[in-house]
Protein backbone atom coordinates (compact mmCIF):
# COMPACT_ATOMS: atom_id res chain seq x y z
CA UNK A 1 0.00 0.00 0.00
CA UNK A 2 2.91 1.97 1.03
CA UNK A 3 4.83 1.66 -2.58
CA UNK A 4 1.50 1.95 -4.22
CA UNK A 5 1.62 5.67 -2.94
CA UNK A 6 5.04 6.53 -3.01
CA UNK A 7 5.17 5.12 -6.41
CA UNK A 8 1.58 7.14 -7.51
CA UNK A 9 3.54 9.98 -5.80
CA UNK A 10 6.94 9.95 -7.96
CA UNK A 11 4.11 9.94 -11.31
CA UNK A 12 3.56 13.52 -10.82
CA UNK A 13 6.38 14.56 -8.97
CA UNK A 14 9.43 13.48 -11.42
CA UNK A 15 9.10 14.37 -15.08
CA UNK A 16 8.90 11.30 -17.67
CA UNK A 17 12.35 10.53 -19.59
CA UNK A 18 10.79 11.21 -23.16
CA UNK A 19 13.17 10.54 -25.79
CA UNK A 20 14.15 13.16 -28.56
CA UNK A 21 13.18 11.04 -31.19
CA UNK A 22 10.40 10.94 -34.02
CA UNK A 23 8.06 8.89 -32.05
CA UNK A 24 7.91 11.13 -29.57
CA UNK A 25 5.72 13.49 -32.02
CA UNK A 26 2.98 10.42 -31.07
CA UNK A 27 2.71 12.63 -27.86
CA UNK A 28 0.51 14.50 -30.34
CA UNK A 29 -2.22 12.35 -30.31
CA UNK A 30 -3.49 12.64 -27.77
CA UNK A 31 -3.94 16.82 -27.40
CA UNK A 32 -5.73 16.06 -30.88
CA UNK A 33 -8.04 13.78 -29.44
CA UNK A 34 -8.56 16.56 -26.28
CA UNK A 35 -8.96 19.33 -29.30
CA UNK A 36 -11.79 17.07 -31.05
CA UNK A 37 -13.78 16.03 -28.21
CA UNK A 38 -14.15 19.02 -26.85
CA UNK A 39 -14.45 21.50 -30.30
CA UNK A 40 -17.09 18.73 -31.04
CA UNK A 41 -18.57 18.74 -27.50
CA UNK A 42 -19.23 22.85 -27.95
CA UNK A 43 -20.34 22.64 -31.42
CA UNK A 44 -22.68 19.97 -31.57
CA UNK A 45 -26.04 21.14 -30.47
CA UNK A 46 -27.42 17.76 -29.06
CA UNK A 47 -25.23 15.35 -27.28
CA UNK A 48 -26.22 11.77 -28.92
CA UNK A 49 -23.42 9.34 -28.17
CA UNK A 50 -23.08 7.63 -31.85
CA UNK A 51 -23.19 10.88 -33.81
CA UNK A 52 -21.20 12.51 -31.12
CA UNK A 53 -18.51 9.81 -31.76
CA UNK A 54 -18.76 9.62 -35.28
CA UNK A 55 -17.90 13.26 -35.45
CA UNK A 56 -15.13 13.18 -33.24
CA UNK A 57 -13.52 10.55 -34.71
CA UNK A 58 -13.93 12.62 -38.22
CA UNK A 59 -12.39 15.62 -36.75
CA UNK A 60 -9.98 13.63 -35.02
CA UNK A 61 -8.77 12.18 -38.46
CA UNK A 62 -8.56 15.15 -40.09
CA UNK A 63 -6.42 17.18 -37.74
CA UNK A 64 -4.08 13.95 -37.73
CA UNK A 65 -4.26 13.99 -41.46
CA UNK A 66 -3.37 17.59 -41.70
CA UNK A 67 -0.73 17.40 -38.70
CA UNK A 68 1.10 14.13 -41.69
CA UNK A 69 0.84 16.28 -44.57
CA UNK A 70 2.29 19.64 -42.66
CA UNK A 71 5.14 16.93 -41.98
CA UNK A 72 5.52 15.20 -45.31
CA UNK A 73 5.91 19.06 -46.75
CA UNK A 74 8.47 20.09 -43.86
CA UNK A 75 10.72 17.05 -44.40
CA UNK A 76 10.51 17.51 -48.35
CA UNK A 77 11.79 21.29 -47.62
CA UNK A 78 14.17 19.72 -45.39
CA UNK A 79 15.31 17.34 -48.15
CA UNK A 80 15.78 19.79 -50.50
CA UNK A 81 17.65 22.33 -48.02
CA UNK A 82 20.47 18.97 -47.21
CA UNK A 83 20.78 18.84 -51.25
CA UNK A 84 21.79 22.48 -51.80
CA UNK B 1 -30.98 25.53 -30.10
CA UNK B 2 -30.54 23.51 -26.97
CA UNK B 3 -31.01 26.04 -24.13
CA UNK B 4 -31.87 25.32 -20.56
CA UNK B 5 -34.97 26.66 -19.89
CA UNK B 6 -35.66 29.56 -16.44
CA UNK B 7 -31.96 30.44 -16.26
CA UNK B 8 -31.93 31.57 -20.19
CA UNK B 9 -33.27 35.24 -18.84
CA UNK B 10 -31.38 35.43 -15.63
CA UNK B 11 -29.00 38.57 -15.98
CA UNK B 12 -27.01 36.85 -13.39
CA UNK B 13 -26.35 33.70 -14.72
CA UNK B 14 -23.79 34.13 -17.69
CA UNK B 15 -21.33 35.06 -15.14
CA UNK B 16 -22.17 32.71 -12.47
CA UNK B 17 -22.03 30.08 -15.19
CA UNK B 18 -19.06 31.56 -16.53
CA UNK B 19 -16.80 31.68 -13.22
CA UNK B 20 -18.10 28.19 -12.42
CA UNK B 21 -16.75 27.02 -15.75
CA UNK B 22 -13.23 28.47 -14.34
CA UNK B 23 -13.12 26.77 -11.39
CA UNK B 24 -14.50 23.73 -12.57
CA UNK B 25 -14.18 22.58 -15.87
CA UNK B 26 -17.55 21.73 -17.55
CA UNK B 27 -19.37 23.08 -14.07
CA UNK B 28 -20.92 25.90 -16.20
CA UNK B 29 -22.76 23.55 -18.59
CA UNK B 30 -23.70 21.45 -15.55
CA UNK B 31 -24.86 24.48 -14.40
CA UNK B 32 -27.23 25.65 -16.89
CA UNK B 33 -28.54 22.04 -17.29
CA UNK B 34 -26.09 20.50 -19.88
CA UNK B 35 -25.27 17.23 -17.75
CA UNK B 36 -23.61 15.26 -20.45
CA UNK B 37 -21.53 18.85 -22.32
CA UNK B 38 -20.38 19.34 -18.81
CA UNK B 39 -19.76 15.63 -17.78
CA UNK B 40 -17.30 15.27 -21.52
CA UNK B 41 -15.71 18.83 -20.67
CA UNK B 42 -14.88 17.95 -17.61
CA UNK B 43 -13.19 14.76 -18.25
CA UNK B 44 -11.41 15.62 -21.47
CA UNK B 45 -10.21 18.64 -19.38
CA UNK B 46 -9.05 17.34 -16.38
CA UNK B 47 -7.65 14.00 -17.97
CA UNK B 48 -5.60 16.42 -20.61
CA UNK B 49 -4.29 18.66 -18.04
CA UNK B 50 -3.64 15.56 -15.46
CA UNK B 51 -1.42 14.06 -18.58
CA UNK B 52 0.58 16.59 -18.43
CA UNK B 53 1.31 16.33 -15.42
CA UNK B 54 2.23 13.07 -15.18
CA UNK B 55 4.80 13.87 -18.06
CA UNK B 56 6.22 16.79 -17.09
CA UNK B 57 5.68 16.97 -12.84
CA UNK B 58 3.91 19.43 -10.65
CA UNK B 59 6.89 21.59 -11.25
CA UNK B 60 6.30 22.54 -14.35
CA UNK B 61 3.71 24.39 -13.43
CA UNK B 62 6.21 27.49 -12.85
CA UNK B 63 4.65 30.83 -12.52
CA UNK B 64 8.29 31.98 -12.10
CA UNK B 65 9.46 30.72 -14.88
CA UNK B 66 7.16 30.08 -17.59
CA UNK B 67 4.85 32.54 -17.18
CA UNK B 68 3.38 32.29 -20.43
CA UNK B 69 2.97 28.55 -20.31
CA UNK B 70 1.00 29.14 -16.46
CA UNK B 71 -1.15 32.20 -17.84
CA UNK B 72 -2.66 29.22 -20.57
CA UNK B 73 -2.66 26.27 -17.43
CA UNK B 74 -3.91 29.21 -15.16
CA UNK B 75 -7.12 28.99 -17.29
CA UNK B 76 -8.14 25.39 -15.96
CA UNK B 77 -8.87 26.88 -12.37
CA UNK B 78 -8.55 24.86 -9.70
CA UNK B 79 -6.61 21.84 -10.96
CA UNK B 80 -4.06 24.67 -12.16
CA UNK B 81 -4.34 26.60 -8.62
CA UNK B 82 -3.66 23.19 -6.82
CA UNK B 83 -0.76 22.50 -9.19
CA UNK B 84 1.13 26.09 -8.15
CA UNK B 85 0.58 25.26 -4.62
CA UNK B 86 1.90 22.13 -4.75
CA UNK B 87 5.48 23.84 -6.05
CA UNK B 88 8.71 22.43 -4.76
CA UNK B 89 10.50 25.56 -3.28
CA UNK B 90 13.66 23.85 -4.50
CA UNK B 91 12.94 24.24 -8.39
CA UNK B 92 12.02 28.38 -7.50
CA UNK B 93 15.31 29.22 -8.48
CA UNK B 94 16.73 27.79 -11.28
CA UNK B 95 13.24 25.70 -13.21
CA UNK B 96 12.91 22.43 -14.69
CA UNK B 97 13.56 21.53 -17.88
CA UNK B 98 13.19 18.57 -20.31
CA UNK B 99 11.70 16.99 -23.49
CA UNK B 100 9.02 15.94 -20.52
CA UNK B 101 8.72 19.07 -18.83
CA UNK B 102 7.57 20.30 -22.43
CA UNK B 103 5.45 17.77 -23.32
CA UNK B 104 3.94 18.63 -19.85
CA UNK B 105 3.51 22.56 -20.67
CA UNK B 106 2.09 21.89 -23.64
CA UNK B 107 -0.35 19.52 -22.49
CA UNK B 108 -1.37 21.49 -19.38
CA UNK B 109 -1.38 24.67 -21.32
CA UNK B 110 -4.14 23.30 -24.79
CA UNK B 111 -6.29 22.08 -21.02
CA UNK B 112 -6.48 25.33 -20.08
CA UNK B 113 -6.83 27.11 -23.48
CA UNK B 114 -9.80 24.81 -24.39
CA UNK B 115 -11.34 25.82 -20.76
CA UNK B 116 -11.51 28.77 -22.12
CA UNK B 117 -12.99 27.87 -25.19
CA UNK B 118 -15.53 26.82 -23.03
CA UNK B 119 -15.90 29.50 -20.56
CA UNK B 120 -16.54 31.63 -24.04
CA UNK B 121 -19.25 29.01 -25.08
CA UNK B 122 -21.16 29.04 -21.49
CA UNK B 123 -21.15 32.85 -21.10
CA UNK B 124 -21.80 33.78 -24.77
CA UNK B 125 -23.76 31.04 -26.76
CA UNK B 126 -25.55 28.86 -24.09
CA UNK B 127 -26.33 31.19 -21.16
CA UNK B 128 -27.40 34.31 -23.18
CA UNK B 129 -31.55 34.31 -24.44
CA UNK B 130 -31.73 33.58 -28.24
CA UNK B 131 -31.60 36.40 -30.20
CA UNK B 132 -35.03 37.09 -31.72
CA UNK B 133 -35.32 36.57 -35.65
CA UNK B 134 -35.65 39.76 -37.84
CA UNK B 135 -38.16 39.53 -40.25
CA UNK B 136 -37.30 41.69 -43.26
CA UNK B 137 -40.32 43.64 -43.92
CA UNK B 138 -42.41 42.55 -47.08
CA UNK B 139 -41.78 44.76 -50.03
CA UNK B 140 -44.01 46.16 -51.88
CA UNK B 141 -43.72 44.93 -55.76
CA UNK B 142 -44.03 47.73 -58.03
CA UNK B 143 -47.29 46.88 -59.75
Amino acid sequence: MTQSLFILGQLFSQPLDIPTSALSFLWTLPICLSISLIYKAIKLETIEPRMFVREVALLFITIVGFLIIVAIVLLGIAHLAGQL
Amino acid sequence: MAKSGSTATDPKTPFIAGILSWLVPGAGHYYLGQRARGAIIFFTICNTFLLGVILGGKEMIDPHHAKAWFCAQALTGTPALIGALAQNSQYSINGIYGRGVDWGQVYAGVAGLLNLLCILDVVMHRALPLPSKKIPPERNKPS
